[in-house]
């Protein structure tokens, strides 16, 4: 039995999210207790939750969060436009070719960049995500019947040993 | 330093931070977990370059949140980057980053803003809320 699943399968709000955000600190303290790096782990999720809201064009997101032994295991799926969708993948591509030291440069030369994406991001998401520890960051894209959206699937597994 | 009237004040919600400001003071606590960041922040990077008093001697900053994302990261950045200029002028800034037990997410986040920016923080250590981690 799993005993920490929190898993959400519907409308992404600004309120919704706050709400889960709610039950995953809630998840997290109780299951993995006081730890000096459980904001960093829960980032990964608020990250992909904000790209979600951020970037989905249907009116569902799928959500999951779990722990299945010593690894967190976060799961996002949301509608996106072709070219959103497609530039997700080649982003997280990149990212993780990066070394942890191109990883650390990216993050501080995006963050000094002034500009917002023109969904409102910062560009520096899926860096936290991979600098935060996911290192196993997957991102699945596939078409719908609808030749400019496409599904996009993100995991992201975070091993719990320091 | 008229600690009676501030020049802005806006109260912290779920997900955004409460704010207060006047002139010689900033602060900035709680949470900042807005999708749209930069729609809460231009005000106050605005408020920054009109209402900081530049012939202040000594500005105060304390940041006290317990999380904020990575859109709400460039901004405080940016709202950094204001303070920067104003050091650079000769005013005195003291930065207090305030964090949690060990918190590794608050305090990673306030020595990249130190390195970025050449300014110096001091680090205040809060106790862990057990009933809030965002």
């Amino acid at each position: 039995m799993n005993p920490s699943i929190l898993g959400y399968d519907g409308r992404l709000s600004s309120e919704v999210r706050v709400q889960l955000t709610d039950l995953l600190a809630a998840i997290a303290l109780a299951n993995l207790g006081k730890r000096t790096d459980l904001r960093k782990l829960c980032s990964i999720a608020i990250e992909l939750l904000d790209n979600a809201q951020r970037h989905c064009t249907g009116d569902k997101v799928q959500f999951s969060w779990r722990i299945e032994g010593d690894e967190v295991i976060v799961s996002v799926q949301n509608k996106a436009k072709g070219k959103d969708a497609l530039r997700l993948k080649e982003q997280v591509a990149a990212a993780l070719g990066m070394s942890t030291q191109e990883i650390t440069e990216a993050f501080k030369a995006q963050m000094m960049n002034p500009e917002f994406g023109e969904h409102g991001g910062a560009g520096l998401g899926i860096l936290q995500i991979i600098k935060k520890g996911g290192k196993h960051y997957e991102v699945e894209v596939l078409p719908t019947d609808d030749t400019n959206e496409y599904i996009c699937r993100s995991h992201v597994k975070t091993s719990l040993v320091a | 330093m008229n600690m009676t009237k501030p020049q802005l004040s806006i109260a912290e919600t779920r997900n955004s931070p409460a704010v207060f400001f006047d002139h010689r003071i900033f602060k900035l606590s709680g949470i900042s977990t807005m999708v749209y960041a930069m729609e809460f922040y231009a005000p106050l990077l605005a408020l920054f370059d009109e209402g900081a008093d530049p012939h202040s001697e000594e500005i105060d900053i304390e940041i006290h949140l317990s999380y904020y994302n990575s859109s709400s990261n460039k901004c405080i950045y940016q709202l950094m980057e204001k303070v920067k200029l104003l050091s650079d002028k000769g005013v005195k800034i003291n930065v207090c980053w305030c964090v949690e037990e060990e918190d590794e997410f608050m305090r990673e986040g306030g020595q990249t803003l130190e390195e970025l920016l050449g300014l110096q923080f001091s680090y205040k250590q809060v106790p862990f809320n057990q009933n809030r981690l965002f």
